[in-house]
């Protein structure tokens, strides 16, 4: 049994199992299942064309026909956010896939390699995070300009030192192993020890940095869109929305209340289900 | 400097700083001491950073693609005279190492040049919104730290009780709230419906709301960190201690508990910094008050280089000074790294 347990198989079902059995992350889990359901099927679950004006009545409040109301364009504000999903969620992944990678690598090599490399390289990881971080992003965007793929490399760019420097750590722990030892004795180029027995051991830390980074990008990729520095309209991005709906708050509060909700209920549980894995990934946290 | 005071092996050397007579064997003390020598390390260390940064900023106007003169000329129509002239005042003629030293000594001095907008010096433009970010920032910090190191006490103090997972989750709702949100919920709340709190306007009250929103970017860190932090230090031998000689649990909690506890706390508020600049860019801009934040936002929009140069070296510079403050009243708070 105990041997079966080790098994890769198995502890995806324990997984599994867990994740059931842990309400606040089950909830979680299946907030997001619902999210992805609604971005992959928008054109089936939004009634209206989230970009044609007079869909309705300009400003009408939710109910009826339009369940979160309609902007000022007379815009139904439920199919944008349900679109909006397909812009805000493949951004915020896009860009956390960025991270995880460029700083994964650069992560992995520096501390596989050593030596001067690493010394330069941590040296440039310490003056990134020398920047308070949206500055990073904004300073990105100001070289870059403004527009969808920018944003994407603002927000992924910002996020790799962060992985760098934990990817780093963790490979600098697994160096030393025995089995790193062996499988370059046995003649294992660098790169395939890297990839196969080094990156293996510590994919546990990227993984929780990843998941935890997702709620964070898409929080970020929102905040540019809400400076009016992100997704330009007449895109539904859920910030590039709430930045419109600031200036009807007086008369027409649906239009920031229900795209921050969508927003807010996506990041906090992205955030549940991120504390949940490092909880399983990472025992030592376990009950922090 | 008032003076700093060594401990080593238990005996206090004193250093005043402008003391004449053992001046000098005071400094030769010090050099040798490891607390100077982390200062010193500490301080050198500052300088690649800042130079990187003003690297950056300078390079800033020169990756963007095009011509920075028609940037300035922002598509208004200029004969070749005027672009050439254009072009030698800002430099652009000269060799790129060049520039790259008149810029560095500029900035040294201050000098950022005058914003292609405005056509008001930088520095000037910048020295405007100031005072309204400082007044934020100043508010965020306060309600941040009160708020933050209140509910992690209430936590870590009590761990595995309800009172700890309501608070918990409270700090990871205020992580997951998208801090705009926050803040247009509360004018909509406490300024429009309940009309508690202005929501426009100068002066205290009508900081409170922006405060809060600033604040609400790191409520839910320091939360957790203080949790953390205390929930490791409880098993430390001399919380133990303390409590064997029977001091009253209130006292090791604030004497012994909390004084530890406090350290990586310290630390996180130098990080903290950006947050609050990354705060106050976006509560500027649903609170609509003056500040730099929205100075940057709109020079951004703007392509106005100069200001941008300068708001990017200001912060990091802000943010370099802040930690490297931390880092000493680490030295302060934690005696053991004075020897580390």
């Amino acid at each position: 049994m105990a041997q079966k347990r080790a098994r890769p198989r198995s502890r995806t079902s324990a997984f599994a199992r867990r994740l059931l059995r842990t309400p606040i992350a089950g909830a979680s889990a299946t907030v997001l299942v619902l999210l992805l359901a609604a971005a992959a099927f928008a054109p089936l679950l939004a009634r209206y064309d989230p970009a044609a004006t007079a869909a309705g009545p300009a400003l009408t409040a939710p109910g009826g026909a339009y369940p979160f109301g309609t902007d000022r364009y007379g815009r139904d504000v439920f199919s944008r956010i349900v679109h909006g999903a397909r812009v805000s969620l493949p951004i915020g992944l896009a860009a956390v896939v960025l991270s995880t990678v460029a700083g994964s690598l650069l992560g992995l090599a520096m501390g596989f390699f050593g030596g001067r490399f690493d010394a330069v390289g941590s040296r440039a990881i310490d003056i990134m995070l020398g920047f308070p971080p949206i500055m990073l992003a904004l300073l990105i965007i100001a070289v870059l300009g403004i527009g969808i793929t920018n944003v994407i490399l603002a927000v992924g760019i910002s996020g790799t030192p962060r992985f760098a420097r934990i990817v780093r750590g963790a490979t600098i722990g697994v160096r030393e192993n025995v089995y790193v030892e062996a499988a370059r004795a046995l003649g294992g180029s660098s790169p395939r020890v890297l990839l196969r027995h080094v990156l293996p051991n510590v994919h546990g830390p990227i993984i929780v940095l990843a998941t935890l980074f997702v709620g964070r990008a898409i929080l970020e990729t929102s905040s540019l869109g809400f400076l009016g520095l992100g997704v330009q309209p007449p895109i539904p991005e859920w910030g590039t929305m709430l930045s419109e709906g600031r200036e009807f708050m007086r008369h027409a509060p649906w239009l920031m209340i229900f795209p921050g909700a969508v927003l807010f209920l996506t990041v906090v549980s992205i955030n549940l289900l991120g504390d949940f894995l490092r909880e399983i990934l990472d025992p030592r946290l376990r009950g922090r | 400097m008032a003076s700093l005071v060594l401990r080593r092996a238990g005996r206090p050397i004193r250093a005043e700083a402008g003391e004449e007579k053992e001046g000098g064997a005071a400094a030769l003390l010090l050099l040798e001491t490891p607390l100077t020598q982390y200062v010193v390390r500490r301080l050198l260390w500052t300088l690649p950073v800042l130079l990187a940064a003003t690297t950056l900023a300078f390079l800033v106007l020169h990756l963007i693609p095009g011509d920075p003169v028609n940037l300035m000329l922002a598509g208004r129509p200029a004969s070749e005279e005027i672009r050439e002239n254009l072009r030698r005042n800002l430099g652009l003629d000269k060799p790129f190492a060049e520039q790259y030293l008149h810029y560095l000594g500029n900035a040294f001095r201050g000098d950022f040049g005058k914003s292609f907008r405005s056509g008001l010096p930088v520095v000037e433009a910048i020295g405007q919104q100031l005072p309204a970010t400082m007044q934020l920032a100043a508010g965020g910090l306060l309600i941040g730290v009160t708020l933050g190191l209140g509910l992690g006490l209430l936590a870590g103090l009590r761990p595995g009780t309800p009172t700890d997972g309501l608070v918990m989750f409270i700090a990871l709702l205020g992580i997951s709230m998208p801090g705009y949100w926050t803040g247009m919920l509360l004018i909509y709340f406490f300024g429009v419906r309940l009309e508690w709190a202005p929501i426009v306007g100068s002066g205290l009250p009508a900081l409170i709301l922006p405060s809060i929103v600033v604040g609400s970017f790191a409520i839910g860190d320091i939360a957790r960190l203080v949790r953390s932090s205390l929930l490791d230090i409880r098993g430390e031998d001399y919380i133990r201690t303390a409590r064997a000689k029977g001091l009253p649990p209130r006292r090791v909690v604030l004497r012994h508990a909390l004084r530890n506890a406090l350290i990586p706390v310290v630390t996180l508020m130098g990080l903290q910094l950006g947050l609050f600049v990354g705060g106050g860019v976006i509560t500027e801009t649903v609170f609509a008050r003056p500040g730099v934040g929205v100075l940057l936002v709109q020079s951004i929009l703007d392509k106005d280089y100069p200001v941008i140069q300068a708001i990017i070296l200001m912060t990091t510079t802000a943010y370099i000074v802040a930690n490297f403050l931390v880092d000493m009243l680490y030295v302060v708070l934690d005696p053991r790294v004075r020897y580390a």
